[in-house]
């Protein structure tokens, strides 16, 4: 995506909706995961996604996991449940959020 | 599939060390990432190997991984430990170790003079005795929680020193400072006992 912009804001609530559909995901594979579904389209940055993660890690919306994988330790993030309530309230925002931004772009069509 | 040998991740992990990433927590998870996109490229056919790969992957993302590994402090950290710091203040265990430290405080203040040294140097030793435990079970080894938890603490006591002159026993003054001084030092004691065990429990380093 060409404006990195677009997309900052609702960069914890795409990581929530991953993680409402894993069990449990690291770091490195929600990048993979976003970059796949979206066909290479968005590429979220380190530097954006892990101060996001320990952002809702603060706040009490994940847990961590340890795992000893390949000669190195993996932090798997998980929902907690103020997570998964906190989850399907951000959807809701954002899919609101896209419904408005979609009558301002194109009236004819949300109409419709 | 090639995974990288424990010199590999060794290496990452002296440079990750070496770009000021000091907090545990947030440069392990980084290894892993560095890790896991080198061995990407090396199942998709970049047989160049560990080295040449690594550097191009730094020259392309190094300030991009540093940008918050680096720095140590973190005020979303810093809030929410703030507030498990102010939930902590209503527990049972605060209130009940506040009075005891309180009626021993109290009987060292009276013993010791509030004008003189013992009394500066007081908060001081209560501030370190916190801080000291993270230091016990997790020698070196520091983590982003524990880290800006000091911070908190670390203000609360240099802003006390503020008011040891005024400190006259026994005085309304004298045994609210007390009184404030006796339950941040229990609630700190808690806060910093359940990061400990937080981050004993999820990465069983100690």
């Amino acid at each position: 995506m060409g404006n990195s912009k677009l997309y900052k804001g609702s960069l914890n609530t795409i990581i929530l909706k991953l993680l409402e559909e894993s069990e449990k995901m690291y770091g490195y594979e929600i990048t993979q995961k976003v970059k796949e579904i979206t066909k290479g389209e968005l590429n979220i940055t380190e530097g954006a996604l892990y101060p996001a993660l320990h952002k809702l890690e603060a706040e009490g919306l994940l847990d961590v996991e340890m795992q000893k994988v390949d000669n190195r330790l993996r932090k798997y993030y998980k929902l907690t449940e103020k997570g998964t309530k906190e989850t399907a309230n951000r959807l809701t925002e954002l899919e609101e959020y896209i419904r408005t931004m979609q009558t301002i772009i194109n009236p004819k069509w949300s109409i419709q | 599939m090639s995974k990288l040998n424990k010199e590999d991740i060794q290496f990452i992990d002296t440079y990750l060390s070496n770009s000021d990433i000091h907090y545990e927590d947030i440069r392990i998870e980084m290894i892993d990432h560095v890790a896991s996109e080198i061995e990407s490229r090396m199942n998709l056919g970049d047989d160049r190997g560990f080295y040449i790969i690594f550097k191009e992957y730094m020259i392309e993302n190094k300030s991009s991984l540093v940008k918050e590994g680096n720095k140590p402090f973190n005020s979303k950290i810093f809030k929410s430990v703030s507030k498990q710091f102010l939930r902590n203040l209503y527990s049972w265990q605060v209130i009940f170790g506040s009075v005891l430290c309180f009626w021993l405080f109290n009987n060292l203040y009276k013993y010791f003079h509030i004008e003189s040294f013992a009394s500066t140097f007081f908060p001081t030793f209560l501030m370190v005795l916190v801080g000291f435990i993270p230091i016990m079970v997790f020698g070196k080894k520091k983590f982003s929680f524990i880290g800006n938890f000091v911070v908190l603490i670390s203000i609360f006591f240099s802003f006390n020193y503020y008011f040891i002159p005024f400190l006259e026993e026994p005085s309304w003054f004298y045994y609210i400072n007390l009184s404030i001084m006796t339950v941040f030092f229990v609630c700190s004691l808690k806060t910093m006992i359940s990061l400990v065990i937080y981050y004993k429990k999820r990465f069983q380093l100690a």
